[in-house]
């Protein structure tokens, strides 16, 4: 048995949602005792830069901590950093952000803060249990910060849909579960793998691993289990939205990769597996970028967009080499975070502009502001996987895995080709899209009375930060490479 | 000693300024105010002109070595993405030497030629322009797939841009249909390189994207049939999809007509002049060294399409109102000899090839030009519209009777010596589409004297009676090109020297391979 | 000796479908509110199940954790709900069209 001491000092691992967690719950209280909703920002600030900076720290451990319930080593630790980096930037949107009401700033911000610290545990999970406890926390939190907006009944509605939509793949997901406990008779993942390390799989794990698709599915936005996306997109406030998009997704393929990686490579049909992934991944991009072509409102069609990101994500499972896989994935999240907040930092300007979000707003912002305009197509082409951008590091790891499982034979390699094929036609289509917000803020003109956006301090420095490290992954991608391939989970 | 050194730090970052000598001039129009519309013009063409400078250094150098091969002083080469074995590499030999020359001019010759457009939104256009020239003489320069496909896709942007700010009347649709057929096109390339990459080990068994150390392997594994035919037939195809939207090839050009009508004069220019280049030197760079059993099944396929073009190309311009739309259907069909000359795999075919894409580089770009010069003037460029501008424009009527006559290949002048050379080394070959591809020349000849006895002769529309004649500045930038034209009529050689080891290499090479 | 194994899965399965028909078919957003309940307690009876077969007691405390939860998102859905029902005076899902999907 652990003792006690001994449970103490494994809580060094767990600084930075230690940290989060306090500083949540401080910001909660504080907010009943000063009501001043927004000195309250920099707490929140210094807490995400601290937990940032503690997650830096080296600290690592391959045994399993609290139990086997967590185990919090170099690949968690990446989910952290990158968890309490979004969390960072998504303080710094709200700040100018207009419509949030200055009254429940403290809740917001505590709730957010919560959020963060349920990433951080979602990724270093490996306990069913542990697992479908954070992935709740998140998932509970999201529901309220999406339903923020207390006066506009889009937001209050997006918050019901995501609601309803979560809790059901939520008690699908657990079902799941209760499947993979019954087939290995443990909720602990390393003891689910040696249970089917040696013997023949029955159709009751296959079920049991469709069922829990639905629950990860639904946080990285997979089809089927999309439907939810582009209501809360619309509906949220739109730091929110960029929240969803980065963080619980994020969160979301974290859980997956190691799942995936734990569990899957016992399981002697995992071949069949992966094509069923790689089919799911074809739809998800396909919905998402075909959908997003007839879009109008920005958030929708970047909501439909990350649908499609997500799809392409999803391929880098598809060959399960752990020289690839997980750098590909990780990667192509962490350009990923910087590209796609950095696009709803322009939405929300505009938003601030204008009181909109169409893509109409966008009318001629070449003029109006060149700055933005020029931000926001750098963020799009990099979206769109253009070089030399952060997306195209993550396209190119994507592609790359698909072509070398093709080559090397992996069961299923034909059908690797196929998936290149459809991600290379699905970069052409996205390309159509974004381009036309692009057609927008150059080729067309300001309509009349349309406000010179101001960017204020916070939401520049959102930008210049997303902006640099678009063109930093991009142009010199190596150290970051070489600290994605550092943080991979250990293959077991 | 340390003129030496200096001398080889200066040969090695060569190639390297070419490129970055634009984008220094780039970053420095950004940081003039956007009032100082003068200073941003006269950076961009003085950026050009360094760039034009350097690469005729690098054309004139190249001549004078006994042997232009790839590995001469200016080869350069750094690790840039060691995860992924990616190397920064450049190179010039006698394939890429004469495009990097040909950009350099056509470029300079637009920036020249963008004085009044760039008048409009001037900070945007010159560095759009500049990093356009950037991403062209990096696509010739580079030696690494990676690097070349990052200056490919580079290139993209700014063009796009281009067209859909400065274009015509569709110019929205001309730039997204020209941006998303060669996106589509890269993308497929990309995974014909992918292939290449996973596929052919170093023999120490590390992999790279490096274009020679590729070539080598491709070669060996060839041999050994350890590169399958049937991979090399797709990977093929995959390239070329790209390479041949580029070119165009039939069929994938119907965004040509579109993209050249709708751009503005400098861009149409920089269009034709250089960027339809890039398709067939990829296949001489990449799809025939790389995969050369792919590229062998494909030749007959290639021959034919490039016939088709010809005739297909030369027909379209026939039935053409639009003065522009006619030129920019003659770059379809002229385009087709290139691709002729390569399919035909003999290092006549190949020379012929490089030389035509020299010569309709300078001719086209002249064109171009010349449609400009009329349609700033009267605003139209509908062909039945003139009549008779002969004896009013002199100095109009010798350039555009100079540059028509090259265009249709009259002997002395360049395009002679290029469709010359490509059917002497496509006949032995495919006989029967070479003969062909005559009834192309003789369309061509066609629609040229139609086009030369619509603008010039017959009775003068009263309408055009105040029409002025070439200006200095337009001169300026038809002479450059018009001389080369005809300097390359007649000694051929000069160019052809520089091309020939490289050529001859190529052949020696696909030779081994051939059925 | 109490049920065996396989009646108390094929209970739950029984429950578990009918919650999911119920999320699927009914409008009322009590209603959907409930089914979800009843494919959390499905789950939960399976893994009572599995836990009594395969004699590990570990899924006993997921079902504690699975309860508290459940209690904790009825609590985060019926506030949503309400703040809601504040605008619109109604719960049916099919008066809820304020966004496109």
């Amino acid at each position: 048995m652990v003792g006690a001491s001994e449970l103490w000092q494994q809580m060094r691992y767990l600084m930075p949602e230690g940290l989060l967690l306090c500083a949540g719950l401080v910001i909660l209280l504080f907010d009943l005792v000063v009501k001043k909703g927004r000195s309250l920002y920099p707490l929140a600030m210094l807490a995400t830069a601290g937990a940032a900076a503690l997650a830096l720290l080296p600290l690592e451990s391959s045994e399993p901590l609290f139990f086997g319930m967590i185990q919090s080593d170099a690949f968690a630790r990446y989910f952290k950093v990158f968890s309490a980096l979004a969390g960072f930037l998504v303080v710094l949107m709200s700040m100018d952000y207009k419509p949030l009401p200055a009254r429940f700033v403290g809740e917001y911000l505590g709730i957010l803060v919560l959020a963060l610290a349920a990433i951080m545990l979602l990724a270093e999970s490996t306990n069913l249990l542990m697992i479908f406890l954070s992935l709740e926390f998140l998932s509970l939190s999201s529901y309220i910060l999406v339903g923020f907006l207390r006066n506009d009944k889009k937001s209050k509605e997006a918050s019901l849909k995501y609601f309803l939509f979560g809790a059901m793949c939520t008690a699908v997901m657990l079902y799941g579960f209760a499947l993979l406990y019954g087939a290995s008779g443990s909720l602990d993942l390393p003891a689910i793998k040696a249970a089917f390390a040696n013997r023949q799989n029955t159709p009751l794990t296959c079920l049991a691993m469709l069922f829990i698709l639905a629950g990860f599915g639904f946080k990285v936005a997979m089809v089927p289990f999309h439907a939810w996306v582009p209501d809360a997109y619309e509906g949220a406030p739109t730091p929110i939205t960029a929240f969803l998009s980065v963080g619980s997704k994020a969160g979301g393929f974290a859980v997956l990769l190691r799942v995936f990686f734990t569990v899957f490579p016992g399981l002697d049909y995992h071949p069949y597996w992966l094509a069923v992934v790689g089919v799911l991944a074809v739809f998800t991009m396909t919905v998402g970028n075909v959908i997003a072509c007839s879009q109008d409102n920005l958030k929708r069609l970047l909501g439909y967009s990350s649908i499609a990101q997500a799809g392409y994500v999803l391929l880098g499972f598809v060959v399960m080499d752990g020289r690839f896989t997980q750098p590909a994935v990780m990667i192509y999240l962490l350009a990923y975070l910087f590209m796609n907040l950095g696009a709803f930092v322009v939405v929300i300007v505009i938003a601030n502009t204008t009181g909109q979000e169409e893509i109409d707003d966008l009318a001629g912002l070449s003029e109006r502001s060149p700055l933005l305009a020029w931000s926001m197509f750098i963020f799009l082409l990099s979206l769109a996987g253009v070089p030399p951008l952060g997306g195209w590091i993550g396209k190119y790891y994507i592609f790359a895995t698909l072509v070398k499982g093709y080559l090397e034979g992996l069961s299923g390699g034909n059908l690797m080709l196929w998936f290149a094929v459809a991600l290379a036609v699905n970069s052409v289509i996205a390309a159509y899209y974004y381009f036309r917000i692009v057609k927008a803020m150059f080729f067309e003109h300001a309509r009349e009375r349309m406000a010179r956006p101001v960017v204020g301090g916070p939401l520049l420095t959102a930008l210049y930060v997303s902006l640099i490290l678009t063109f930093a992954v991009g142009l010199w991608p190596q150290p970051f490479l070489n600290w994605v391939s550092r943080m991979a989970l250990p293959l077991l | 000693m340390l003129d030496a050194r200096i001398l080889q730090a200066f040969d090695q970052s060569l190639l390297t300024l070419l490129w970055a000598v634009p984008v220094l001039g780039g970053i420095i129009i950004l940081l003039l105010p956007r009032e100082a519309r003068g200073a941003i013009k006269w950076t961009m063409i003085l950026a050009s002109l360094a760039a034009c400078a350097l690469s005729t250094y690098v054309a004139v150098e190249l001549w004078r070595m006994p042997q232009a091969t790839i590995d001469n002083r200016w080869l350069f080469s750094v690790a840039w993405i060691p995860a992924v074995n990616v190397l920064y590499k450049v190179g010039v030999d006698g394939i890429s030497g004469p495009m990097v020359f040909l950009t350099g001019v056509v470029s300079l010759m637009a920036a020249i030629a963008s004085w009044n457009v760039a008048d409009q939104r001037a900070k945007e256009y010159c560095t759009l322009f500049l990093l356009l020239l950037a991403g062209m003489m990096g696509t010739f320069v580079a030696l690494d797939l990676f690097v070349f496909y990052v200056f490919w896709e580079v290139m993209l942007v700014p063009m796009y841009f281009l067209i859909g700010i400065w274009g015509g009347p569709q110019r929205e649709y001309a730039a997204i249909k020209f941006f998303l057929y060669t996106l589509a096109g890269s993308v497929f390339m990309l995974i014909g390189f992918l292939v290449l990459y996973f596929n052919l080990r170093n023999p120490d068994n590390t992999l790279t994207f490096d274009m020679i150390a590729l070539a080598r392997n491709a070669q060996e594994a060839s041999m050994e049939n350890l590169f399958s035919p049937r991979l090399q037939f797709w990977v093929f195809a995959a390239m070329g999809v790209g390479f041949a939207i580029k070119v165009p090839m039939w069929p994938f050009h119907t965004w040509l007509p579109d993209a050249h009508v709708e751009a503005p004069t400098p861009i149409s220019v920089i269009l034709a002049g250089v960027l339809l280049k890039m398709g067939t030197y990829g296949f001489y760079r990449i799809g025939y060294p790389l995969t050369p059993l792919g590229a062998e099944a494909w030749r007959p396929i290639i021959a034919a399409l490039a016939v088709i073009a010809i005739i297909y190309g030369a027909y379209c311009a026939l039935a053409q109102q639009d003065f522009k739309k006619l030129v920019a259907y003659s770059s379809v069909s002229h385009m087709g000899f290139v691709m002729l000359g390569l399919a035909a795999l003999t290092v006549n075919g190949l020379n012929g090839g490089l030389f035509q894409m020299f010569a309709h580089g300078c001719i086209t770009s002249c064109l171009f030009l010349l449609v400009g010069v009329l349609y700033d003037r009267a605003h139209t460029r509908d062909l039945y519209a003139f009549g008779g501008l002969g004896t009013r424009l002199p100095k109009y009527t010798f350039c555009m009777m100079l540059a028509f006559f090259a265009s249709m290949g009259l002997p002395g002048l360049a395009g002679f010596v290029a469709e010359f050379m490509v059917f002497s080394g496509a006949m032995p070959v495919y006989m029967w589409l070479t003969c062909l591809s005559i009834i192309g020349i003789t369309i061509t000849a066609t629609y040229i004297l139609y086009t030369l006895q619509r603008i010039l002769l017959g009775p003068f529309n009263q309408r055009w009676s105040n029409l002025t004649d070439i200006s200095g500045r337009e001169a300026l930038t038809l002479a450059p090109l018009l001389a080369l034209t005809v300097v390359l009529g007649i000694f051929p050689g000069l160019l052809l020297k520089i091309q020939e080891p490289s050529v001859q290499a190529l052949v020696d090479t696909m030779s081994r391979f051939a059925k | 000796m109490g049920p065996t194994l396989d009646q108390m899965l094929v209970l739950s399965a029984a429950l578990f479908g009918i919650g999911m028909i119920g999320t699927i078919v009914r409008r009322s957003t009590i209603a959907v509110f409930m089914s979800i309940e009843l494919m959390l307690n499905a789950a939960n009876l399976a893994i009572l199940a599995f836990g009594r077969a395969h004699g590990v007691m570990e899924g006993g405390i997921l079902v504690f954790v699975v309860m508290t939860v459940a209690a904790v998102e009825v609590g985060v859905g019926l506030a949503i709900l309400v703040a809601l029902f504040y605008f619109r005076d109604s719960t049916n899902l099919d008066e809820i069209d304020q966004l496109k999907g």
